[in-house]
């Protein structure tokens, strides 16, 4: 349950800097055409960033639960863990 | 904290100023829920793996504390008792039976039922051949049929009327044949139909005597309650 909640939190982080790169064109604060406002800009930048630590944080903790569920499955098949 | 940093100022900033804030607020809970749940779950797998203490600090006082309490309810003493203690209180139990007469069969008038006998040799542990009860004190009829004699003396052990009883005895299926136990109320009957309870002798209850003073020595030695 506390697994589950951990990467819900980190898919999260990862929608809010979905949301923070589109916010400027959703929200219609940075036109299109136009040139770049510092506030779009700073929202793209920081929601890229955001967006990249969510994701692989994300893939990672599902990486690491995936191997653990394998360690503790190799006894019970006899398959040696890698 | 971007639209106190850069100044948003302006009609359309407004809105992305709202934005910034809104989702920081928000990547601050989350990023605080995320964070606490990461650290429930490492600890849980640290001390499943044995890394961290069992329990924590927290849960070692309110232990400790409990233990206090109850040591001073005298809980505590209740649950573990001196094997010293107990070691006198057996030895006082066995005093009235270590006194017994010498045929070591009856005391205060009363048949030791359920004490079995070693079957040793006679005369091994140095016991004079007269101490153990004659068979042919009394008129066997066990002797005119070949039977041996620890029949008749089983008969001593439980008269007619006070055998063993029932559910006390050899339980069926346990080396004792079918109708071959001494069911209660029958004891001579019992004893000429088969082979229930060997015969007693005297000096028994130096066996049970010496395993006390045995295991008295184990528990001195050892230091353990172990060592029982």
């Amino acid at each position: 349950m506390v697994s589950r909640t951990a990467l819900a939190g980190l898919a999260a982080i990862f929608a809010a800097g979905a949301w923070l790169i589109a916010a400027p064109f959703v929200l219609r604060y940075q036109p299109a055409g136009a040139p770049w406002t510092g506030a779009a800009r700073l929202d793209v930048v920081v929601g890229a960033v955001l967006a990249v630590a969510g994701f692989a944080g994300f893939f990672t903790a599902l990486a690491g639960r995936v191997r653990e569920l394998y360690a503790a499955a190799a006894p019970r098949t006899g398959a040696a863990p890698e | 904290m971007a639209p106190l940093a850069f100044g948003y100022q302006g009609p359309g900033l407004r809105k992305a100023a709202l934005t910034d804030r809104a989702t920081g607020a928000g990547l601050a809970l989350v990023s605080l829920v995320t964070l606490v749940c990461w650290v429930v779950a490492w600890r849980r797998k640290l001390r499943a793996d044995g890394i961290l203490a069992g329990t924590s600090h927290w849960q070692a006082r309110r232990e400790a504390r409990a233990q206090r309490r109850r040591q001073r309810d005298g809980e505590g003493t209740a649950r573990t008792p001196d094997p010293a203690q107990v070691l006198s209180e057996l030895r006082a139990l066995l005093v009235p039976l270590l006194a017994e007469p010498a045929n070591g069969q009856v005391v205060n008038g009363q048949a030791l039922a359920g004490i079995p006998e070693p079957r040793d040799e006679p005369g091994e542990f140095g016991e004079p051949e007269g101490s153990r009860p004659e068979p042919d004190d009394e008129p066997s009829d066990h002797a005119a049929s070949g039977e041996p004699d620890y029949y008749q003396a089983t008969s001593d052990v439980y008269p007619a009327g006070h055998g063993v009883p029932a559910g006390h005895g050899v339980p069926a299926g346990h080396g004792v044949p079918a109708g071959h136990g001494v069911p209660a109320g029958h004891g001579n009957q019992a004893a000429a139909s088969g082979p229930a309870v060997p015969a007693a002798r005297s000096g028994g209850l130096a066996s049970i005597e010496s395993m006390l003073a045995g295991s008295e020595l184990l528990m001195v030695g050892g230091g353990e309650e172990e060592a029982w």
